[in-house]
């Protein structure tokens, strides 16, 4: 997983490309740990994401509940798959998904 | 077609008529001659049936022929040397010639090869003209030698040439006794003499002693002439007739008898033939192609069914009813030949109609009963093994309905009796339930199911083969693939059962799961030395190997990453094997590991409808597996737990 970092003021958008599951998680919890402080507005691209699993679920649970408490979420550019993923599993109810 | 004169006839002249187009006076004389040689070579091929009664009854002619010949020549020895006190012109005169037309028509025999359509007529005229010259110069010591052409003549099963060779000889024999009556020699015996009468010998024969006497008395040799046709000739005659009626009639039972044997041999030889049809059609029905699935990898199977008679009651089946299931059926009727055949397959069509049908073990017996028993008046019925085996996973479901035990092999294992719970024998009851259970083959597995005429082969003294045997045999040929399996097993029956006949058919079938096949992959591992991605990338690998879409493989690589997880993290297992099959229309992949026993498909579903604050990840990873995977399946055996998935790549 490759994961690239662009923060233009309080707005932090992160491009997340590759997979991002039980291996990958813990990268992109401890990247968001580190920058999520201070940002009112997180965007996650997952144009180029291939799939989820629900560790990667669990990661984007606990930043939207911290988002929740300090601004605003998007989740962008999700595929055909991780969308499936997302109505599954009621997480298209949760996050802000821009498609 | 017999090749006689008339039918080489026959064809010339057809052929010459259809060479020539020339004139109607042509033509209509040609048509005669044709009909004239149709209707000739009819009347001597009608009797084909008769041709090797005809050469027989010829061989027979001319072995008459030959004793007769070496008798007269005894006789004529005899006379000789005087042994018969008879003179020799008397034995000479008919005897030579009688010696001579014997020898030559005996030559004439052999010349034909006793194979002549007019070889039977010249033995009887042959036959007639010696014996009547014996006859007549023989007056009274000949006996019935007259019949013997006629009775000879029977022998040829034509009572019309019987009448004919009757008619004929007793003309002969008129003949001969008109001759004879006053030409042949002179039987005392019905000579009354005057009382004082002295005898004068003068010669043998009756002309002589008729000129003698009638020198003295003319009324001694009308007398004599009476004498002999009355006592002589006369009984003989009566007795000729008598034997000539019986002959003819002998004749006549003869040929119905060959007459009717002949149309019973076409029967019989449509039977037979209609039989062994039978015999290729029942033995087509049932896959004999080996190996059977050239193009899978995974197993191998191979049967055998030998019938007791032509054509058997027993059966075995195998067919993929999909891509990853395939079903196998050994079954035995009840009873033996044609009825059990067709009973046979009936079951077969009806047994293989309802697992096509994706129905389950159970439900295919039942159904299939239930269909038996609408119409089974002659109360036949059939035990039927059925299993269905999910190739990808090892698990075989499968039904008894009171076939034998079948045997299981794990590998590295021994073959074992599987005792599993027997239903009521298929057409035995209507409205059977019948049950199902499941187990579990092991890549490199072998499972062998049979009928009792592997068990119940007898040797000469009545002793049963048995299971113990079977069994023996099987683990003695443990590691065979299925072919050599089962013809270890069947050299130990003949070995067993030697020289006694076989009385039921010898039906098998083995199936093995070969352990490793390049379609499917095994990882084992030590969980402390694996980590999720270790498994993502072998089934990677797979996948990639059968280009199987992204969107498909996405969804394999997270149900892998929430099962291989779990696994890791919860279970405290030591080791891990994880088996992936790809096919052209599914992937699936089982995890086994030793960890404690945890059913995750028991686990409740989560509540997806929380909001985020309300939300623990918990349980969501199998509920993700349950819903983007076409199957999931756990099952705990051998002390370790097995989860398999499975998706469709169509």
């Amino acid at each position: 997983m490759v994961i690239t970092k662009k923060a233009e003021g309080e707005m932090l958008t992160l491009h997340v490309q590759g997979r991002l599951d039980t291996t990958t998680a813990p990268q992109l919890e401890a990247e968001l740990k580190a920058s999520v402080p201070g940002v009112s507005k997180l965007v996650l691209d997952f144009a180029e994401l291939e799939y989820i699993s629900s560790a990667g679920l669990r990661v984007l649970l606990s930043a939207q509940k911290v988002m929740n408490r300090q601004g605003a979420m998007v989740v962008r550019g999700v595929n055909e798959d991780i969308m499936d993923v997302f109505e599954l599993t009621g997480f298209a109810d949760i996050l802000t998904i821009e498609r | 077609m017999l090749a006689t004169p008339g039918a080489m006839l026959y064809n010339i002249i057809v052929q010459a008529d259809s060479n020539d187009i020339n004139g109607k006076v042509g033509m209509n004389m040609k048509e005669k001659l044709k009909s004239y040689f149709r209707k000739l070579h009819d009347k001597l091929t009608a009797d084909e049936v008769f041709h090797e009664t005809e050469v027989q009854g010829n061989r027979l002619g001319a072995l008459i022929l030959f004793s007769s010949g070496i008798i007269l020549i005894i006789i004529l020895l005899l006379t000789a040397f005087g042994v018969f006190l008879l003179p020799w012109e008397s034995v000479a005169s008919p005897a030579i010639p009688a010696v001579i037309a014997s020898a030559a028509l005996v030559v004439v025999c052999r010349a034909v090869k006793n194979d002549a359509w007019w070889l039977k007529h010249l033995l009887i005229l042959g036959l007639i003209i010696v014996y009547a010259n014996l006859d007549s110069i023989l007056t009274h010591k000949t006996a019935l030698l007259m019949i013997i052409p006629v009775v000879f003549s029977s022998r040829y099963y034509s009572k019309k040439l019987t009448v004919v060779t009757s008619v004929v000889s007793a003309l002969a024999f008129l003949a001969s006794a008109a001759w004879g009556a006053t030409n042949g020699m002179i039987n005392l015996n019905i000579v009354t003499f005057p009382e004082g009468t002295q005898m004068i010998a003068t010669g043998g024969f009756l002309g002589d002693a008729i000129k003698n006497a009638g020198a003295g008395d003319p009324g001694f040799g009308q007398m004599l002439t009476r004498n002999t046709l009355l006592f002589d000739y006369l009984p003989r005659f009566l007795m000729f007739t008598l034997t000539a009626i019986i002959s003819c009639n002998i004749a006549g039972r003869g040929r119905e008898l060959v007459t009717t044997q002949h149309e019973k041999d076409i029967k019989t030889a449509r039977i037979e033939s209609e039989l062994t049809l039978a015999t290729r059609i029942q033995a087509d029905m049932l896959p004999n192609i080996f190996p059977a699935f050239p193009g899978r990898t995974e197993f191998d199977v191979f049967a055998t069914m030998d019938p007791a008679k032509e054509v058997s009651g027993d059966f075995y089946d195998f067919f993929l009813i999909d891509d990853d299931h395939l079903c196998l059926v050994i079954a035995d009727v009840s009873g033996k030949g044609v009825p059990a055949a067709l009973f046979m397959m009936a079951a077969k069509i009806i047994l293989a109609n309802n697992a096509m049908s994706g129905k389950r073990p159970a439900q295919i017996l039942t159904d299939t009963n239930a269909t038996i028993c609408s119409n089974n008046r002659e109360e036949m019925f059939v035990t039927v093994w059925l299993g269905i085996l999910e190739i990808s996973t090892g698990k075989l479901t499968a039904a008894n309905a009171g076939h034998e035990y079948p045997v299981v092999r794990q590998p590295n294992g021994r073959y074992e009796l599987l005792k599993d719970k027997h239903g009521f024998v298929i057409g035995g009851m209507d409205g059977i339930k019948y049950t199902e259970y499941e187990l579990y083959l092991e890549r490199g597995a072998k499972l062998f199911l049979y009928t009792d005429g592997v068990t119940e082969a007898t040797d000469a003294s009545g002793a049963l083969y048995g299971t113990e045997r079977m069994l023996a045999a099987l683990n003695a040929a443990a590691d065979a693939a299925p072919k050599e399996a089962l013809r270890a097993v069947r050299q130990d029956i003949d070995r067993f059962v030697q020289d006694a006949p076989q009385f039921d058919d010898i039906t098998m079938l083995c199936l093995a799961l070969k352990e490793d096949s390049p379609a499917g992959k095994t990882l084992h591992a030590e969980t402390r030395q694996i980590t999720p991605e270790h498994v993502r990338q072998f089934v990677e690998a797979i996948l990639t190997q059968h280009n199987t879409a992204r969107s498909c493989a996405a969804k394999i690589y997270v149900a892998v990453d929430e099962i291989i997880a779990n696994i890791l993290q919860y279970s405290g297992a030591k080791t891990l094997d994880v088996s992936c099959l790809a096919n052209t229309e599914s992937i699936t992949i089982s995890f086994s590991d030793d960890g404690s026993p945890y059913n995750p498909l028991e686990r409740e579903d989560p509540d997806v409808t929380l909001t985020a604050e309300e939300r623990s990840i918990g349980g969501l990873g199998i509920f993700m597996v349950k819903n983007i995977m076409d199957d999931v399946d756990y099952a705990y055996r051998d002390g370790r737990n097995v989860l398999t998935i499975k998706k469709n790549t169509k």
